[in-house]
């Protein structure tokens, strides 16, 4: 079979895609205090099938209205989803079983006191899809 | 007119187009070592390695395992990340000696449109793992904007930033690579010192934000040199 050019194609039989086939969301709610030194953790589990099952991750703060996709393991004042209070150090951290993906956002307090969070909501959004890969 | 976004597929936007797959299992008799210089001293870096194909860099999402079972994204904690360069997929494996046992890997290559202005003619990837190409009761996320921007990264430890006005209303998916060092595309990520997916000093760093009428990225320069980032907005959210 000939080649075919992909910069030059939309979308070709020649190629795979990625087949979206469920988007599920869930939310992470974040309040309370957090003493000098001390961790808080908020998380939330989503379920889904890992088999052959490649996702995207985002996460929404409707407040901030900025939405992120999830690489790197800490949120950023650029990216404004997490909104911080004080300087607390904030991961991501994200897990997974084979039926189902949990973020938590950890909240470090290292500011020298108890610091008293921003109560908001954070919305985790998953793409999901089939992908062409298969069992090893 | 309809509503395309609540279209499965539409010939009027291109899709994400998969031009191969990767899979298999490694350990650290197979990995490939570099030594870059980390907080001021070399530092060798594990990497395994494996020819995508083609003659320049592609995307590459990579999920990875210790059991062959419960699998993580790339770019998240506890995952990997995979870069690319024009010859080969890197999965950085870790920083100093590596701790043993089995890795397994799915790579999965997308092609980036407008590389350069080569318009190179590939083949034909089908996927041996999959039986449907195409079906039309899933979503096909439809790229509304994909384009690459240019930094200067001239200054050490400067902050450069880009927008991206596409002025949807909402607040769509989206997803950017860069190079994070000459020649090498990896997916974003940022963090400093804290940044797991970091091993050279004169590495970039890429931080991204998306809101209803703009994507935002924001860098750190450390490469000394320009560099690259591709994006992709979609039309989904």
């Amino acid at each position: 079979m000939s080649g075919y050019k992909p910069d030059l194609t939309s979308n070709s039989t020649l190629s795979e895609n990625y087949s979206n086939y469920t988007s599920p969301t869930g939310s992470i709610v974040i309040s309370g205090s957090v003493a000098n030194g001390n961790t808080a953790n908020f998380s939330v589990a989503i379920g889904f099938t890992r088999a052959n099952t490649k996702g995207d991750i985002y996460i929404y703060n409707a407040a901030t209205g900025n939405k992120t996709i999830l690489k790197g393991n800490r949120f950023s004042t650029f990216e404004n989803v997490y909104q911080f209070v004080s300087t607390e150090a904030v991961s991501r951290l994200v897990s997974y079983t084979s039926s189902s993906v949990t973020v938590t956002v950890s909240v470090f307090n290292g500011t020298g006191g108890s610091i008293n969070l921003t109560s908001q909501t954070l919305t985790v959004a998953l793409a999901l899809y089939d992908a062409p890969i298969g069992n090893i | 007119m309809t509503d395309l976004t609540k279209a499965n597929y539409t010939t009027q936007y291109t899709v994400d187009k998969i031009v191969n797959v990767i899979q298999g299992s490694y350990t650290s008799s197979a990995l490939v070592t570099e030594t870059h210089t980390l907080s001021g001293i070399g530092t060798t870096i594990y990497f395994f390695r494996v020819p995508h194909g083609f003659n320049r860099p592609v995307f590459c999402d990579l999920l990875t395992s210790t059991d062959n079972a419960t699998f993580s994204d790339d770019g998240v904690s506890g995952g990997k990340i995979a870069i690319s360069d024009s010859t080969y997929v890197y999965i950085l494996d870790g920083i100093g000696a590596p701790s043993g046992g089995t890795t397994y890997y799915k790579i999965i290559c997308t092609w980036i449109d407008n590389y350069d202005t080569t318009n190179p003619t590939i083949q034909p990837f089908q996927s041996p793992y999959k039986n449907t190409q195409f079906d039309s009761r899933n979503n096909y996320q439809k790229i509304y904007l994909q384009d690459v921007i240019r930094f200067s990264g001239g200054t050490f430890g400067a902050t450069e930033t880009a927008t991206v006005n596409h002025n949807l209303g909402y607040t769509p998916n989206y997803k950017v690579w860069f190079e994070g060092l000459s020649g090498k595309v990896m997916p974003i990520n940022f963090g400093g010192a804290t940044n797991a997916f970091n091993f050279d000093d004169a590495q970039n760093e890429c931080d991204s934000k998306m809101d209803s009428t703009k994507l935002s990225l924001q860098t750190s320069d450390f490469s000394g040199a320009s560099f690259k980032a591709w994006y992709k907005i979609y039309l989904d959210s």
